[in-house]
């Protein structure tokens, strides 16, 4: 349970009941992009709606030399240029600015945090922050690991007695299931799993957690949601987007390691996950584990029947010329990265048993769309023998973005003597119903953590499980490509993505 | 970009009222509505609907006013309106309907399009009374009905015991009570009591409070200011007189029953006093005297029945005063912890710039009954006495 004010008597029935404790936020890598673009402008939001108490403070931490003067001045620029503010009076930013401050240093070394530990405990008292610490790991990936170690050697990692120490680990978490472990491992040698959140800004995202409530909060989509209805699901995840500019990073990556095996893998398992019996935050993910522990194992030697990989080519997407992926910048011209790629994965449990989940993401596709589409079987017998069309099935798509929704296609009868059926599409927009934005995902993530609620966080055993999974298809894949590219920029996929699902066939749904 | 499309269309004046004519021209105006755009790619015509909101208002000059801000609020909470407007004072005129859809479009013709339903019901005279025999047939079944009273109620009127019938929620606005002290000791009253869970009560002027209380119970958060809350010995509220009226602003007086109700304290037999212009309210706790002070103030950034500042006090061993206040002359809010010693700002935020749309749009989103609103009323209604 997140920590509650319960024995303040004013706070009893306030509206905002979610209010976070004092702490101090710790943001490692401070000087990046996420720190000015996401974490402090959230921050800001959130003390401008009171979620955040006066006694708070962000520490930044990076190896640039700045001033307290200095980081103020910089986070003020990205508050206006990157939050939802236009204009913040002076007074007001005042107010936020003191509780902001910078600290030099290297990660690398450790006099650098006996340091820190001085100027967190001093700015502790100073705010009122009650000794509650949050640590930000915003940094490359590879001090993750390290800056963990020193702060357990700074006696930084555990709480002093009444207050709590967390610890946000941004993403990519491991480059492999091997690397994986080995972080897990050095993150849980210094804390706590309870103490450990996994930062998967997907699951920020409004209609992900609209997932749960879509379908334990209705009745009518539960009882079919399982072999003797489903015929089987597509989950698509499409960017338009090439790698603008990440192509170094991507290089090292490819979509399977930066989509699937987290945000892809998270999505999918909501679908697939039983009822929780709570909605604690282990309650939730035990049953995402769950499920995706019951994932067939792909076998290493039929990798190509599971698993068909991709790389776009020169093409056009969105009526504009783009270059193909070996001639972006920081890109090996001989590259075998996939930026595509498609699986089939059977749920080996009494739900799902036969059904498979095709799942695809890739680069450069024709559109942005992120849905999942539940495709249901046929009727069992066919009535409407004499009509035009042939009789399709019903699918009830939910789509993550954009336009946000949920759409159910069912047969009406075309008005007229004969008996002709059309598809229909039955609609709900969030847009369109609600015409309120829903709060940044890294709003939602940080006050979650900050109370204490890691339902939206990825646990440790998630993170492996997402890694095993795909270890067959990444060692199968170190092998060069010699069909690269296979896709033109603007297409949806290699066409032996289309063959993998029309083998069964079935077909995807156009992108 | 904002562009607003409108279509109406008057309904005939029959002998009886035809619910039917009215979907049926609902309809065909958002057919004219998808029409007149493109409504999104894939052509769909949206019309979710999630609750119905029925508007009480007595002026022409108040369905302006609520016309613009219904397509604000439907933005959030899509709706069919149903506009009421109640001329008692005027010739008899039967009632009269206009249908009409608007929506708006945000960020040009390829973007989001937000609509609303909305039909006006107008009569005066001795029809007036006919009129929620006209509505009540025209709210969409299986969903929520709300009513927003937007003027001053009267709790005993014919049409307001009617019409509430009707709704599941009835929202009012404790800012226009043109007997605030009267109205707040009947409002007291009126509050369902251990009744259904959806006879809930929202006031827009309690809405307006939110901010103030989140700041005035954010001090006590602090384990080392929670044992000051059982010294309190004083609660000063400045507040800008509501318009044509010398009484306290029911905002204040709502202020003062929520802190007294939270903290258990009772209206003692002391009798109120005037001193300089404050009135004083005398309550108490456990032999504890406290004394509620309500001032009224000048402030160029707040609105007529306001609250300017809060002080909460503590008087002795050791003495240590507790505010928040309007930052200068901005919309600003300030909280400040003042001991003998020094006075120490805590933090500055962004007043929360709250129109009267986006009161109405928090409210619309809660169904369950406030407790503490009810407690506070009641509160408030003692504080005053019978008198």
């Amino acid at each position: 349970m997140p920590e509650t004010t319960n024995e303040n008597p004013l706070r009893a029935g306030m509206r905002i009941e979610r209010s976070a404790p004092p702490c101090s936020i710790v943001i490692f890598g401070a000087s990046g992009d996420l720190t000015k673009r996401k974490l402090v402008p959230a921050l800001f939001r959130l003390a401008q709606e009171r979620l955040i108490p006066a006694e708070f403070a962000i520490i930044g931490v990076a190896r640039q030399e700045y001033s307290d003067e200095e980081f103020r001045a910089q986070m003020r620029e990205a508050v206006l240029e990157y939050g939802e503010e236009e204009r913040v009076s002076e007074e007001v930013w005042e107010s936020f600015a003191r509780g902001l401050f910078y600290r030099q240093g290297d990660f690398r070394d450790s006099a650098s945090y006996e340091a820190l530990r001085a100027s967190i405990l001093q700015i502790d008292e100073e705010r009122g922050t009650r000794g509650n610490h949050l640590f930000y790991l915003a940094t490359a990936p590879s001090y993750f690991g390290l800056i963990a170690e020193e702060l357990g050697k700074a006696n930084l990692a555990q709480p002093v007695e009444g207050a709590w120490t967390r610890l946000i680990v941004e993403k990519p978490f491991g480059h492999d299931l091997e690397s994986a472990r080995k972080l897990n491992a050095e993150l849980a040698a210094v804390f706590k799993e309870e103490q450990v959140y996994r930062i998967d800004h997907y699951l920020g995202k409004e209609t992900v957690q609209n997932l749960l409530v879509f379908r334990f909060a209705n009745s009518i989509f539960e009882p079919l949601w399982n072999r003797q209805y489903i015929d089987h699901v597509q989950i698509t995840n499409a960017e338009a987007i090439g790698v603008e500019g990440r192509g170094a990073y991507y290089e090292e990556a490819g979509v399977v390691r930066d989509m699937i095996q987290n945000h892809v893998f998270q999505v999918t398992s909501l679908i697939a996950m039983e009822a929780p019996a709570s909605l604690s935050a282990n309650s939730v993910r035990d049953e995402k584990v769950k499920a995706m522990l019951a994932v067939r194992p792909i076998p290493p030697d039929k990798v190509d029947e599971y698993a068909v990989r991709g790389q776009y080519g020169a093409g056009y997407v969105l009526g504009e010329k783009v270059v193909g992926y070996r001639e972006e910048p920081g890109v090996n011209p001989e590259s075998s990265t996939e930026t595509f790629a498609a699986l089939k994965l059977y749920f080996d449990n009494w739900r799902w048993a036969g059904v498979p989940f095709y799942i695809r993401s890739g680069k450069r596709l024709p559109k942005r769309l992120t849905e999942i589409a539940i495709q249901f079987k046929d009727v069992p017998h066919r009535l409407f023998t004499q009509t035009d069309a042939p009789l399709e099935p019903n699918v009830l798509v939910v789509r993550i973005q954009p336009n946000e929704g949920i759409t159910l296609r069912f047969g009406a009868k075309l008005p007229g003597q004969a008996t002709r059926i059309r598809w229909v599409n039955m609609d709900f927009r969030y847009g369109s119903s609600f015409g309120v934005e829903p709060p940044e995902a890294y709003e939602r993530l940080l006050l979650d953590c900050m109370l204490g609620d890691s339902t939206l966080y990825a646990r440790r055993d998630m993170t492996e499980r997402g890694w095993e999974i795909v270890t067959p298809i990444l060692e199968a894949w170190a092998a060069p490509a010699k069909d690269f590219p296979n896709y033109a920029a603007g297409t949806p996929g290699p066409q032996a993505a289309h063959e993998l699902i029309e083998r069964d066939g079935r077909e995807w749904r156009r992108i | 970009m904002r562009e607003s499309i409108s279509n109406q269309r008057q309904i005939p004046v029959t002998a009886t009222l035809d619910v039917q004519a009215v979907e049926r021209e609902l309809n065909e105006l958002w057919m004219q509505s998808a029409g007149a755009s493109s409504v999104d790619e894939e052509g769909a015509m949206l019309r979710a609907r999630v609750l119905n909101l029925m508007v009480y208002v007595t002026s022409e000059e108040a369905v302006r006013e609520v016309d613009e801000l219904l397509l604000d609020v439907a933005a959030a909470h899509p709706c069919r309106a149903l506009l009421m407007l109640a001329d008692s004072e005027g010739a008899d005129k039967d009632i009269e309907m206009l249908v009409s859809s608007r929506c708006r479009i945000e960020g040009g013709a390829s973007g989001r399009h937000l609509c609303c339903e909305q039909v006006t019901l107008s009569a005066s005279g001795r029809f007036v009374i006919e009129l929620p025999s006209a509505a009540v047939p025209l709210l969409v079944s299986d969903l929520p009905v709300f009513l927003w009273w937007h003027a001053a109620p009267h709790f005993d009127d014919e049409l307001f015991k009617n019409l509430r019938g009707s709704a599941d929620r009835v929202v009012i606005d404790s800012a226009t009570f043109l007997k605030p002290y009267e109205d707040l000791r009947r409002l007291a009253s009126f509050l369902p009591r251990g009744r259904k869970e959806r006879e809930g009560l929202s006031d827009l002027n309690w809405a307006r409070l939110t901010a103030w209380r989140a700041l005035v119970a954010g001090f006590y958060d602090a384990p080392e200011h929670r044992e000051a809350l059982s010294r309190l010995s004083r609660v000063r509220v400045e507040y800008i007189a509501p318009q044509n009226s010398e009484s306290i602003a029911p905002k204040a007086l709502l202020l003062a029953g929520w802190l007294a109700s939270r903290l258990d304290w009772r209206a003692s037999a002391a009798q109120a006093q005037e001193v300089d212009g404050a009135q004083l309210f005398s309550m108490e706790k456990d032999g504890r005297a406290i004394v509620f002070e309500f001032v009224p103030s000048q402030h160029t950034a707040v609105a007529p029945g306001g609250i300017a500042r809060v002080e909460l006090v503590a008087e002795s061993d050791p003495s240590v005063s507790f505010i928040v206040m309007r930052a200068g002359d901005s919309r600003d809010l300030k909280t400040q912890e003042a001991t003998d010693a020094d006075t120490r700002t805590m933090r500055v935020i962004a007043g929360a710039d709250e129109s009267e749309a986006e009161l109405l749009a928090v409210e619309l989103g809660i169904l369950s009954r406030d407790r503490i609103y009810e407690e506070a009323v009641a509160k408030a209604a003692e504080l005053l006495g019978s008198g």
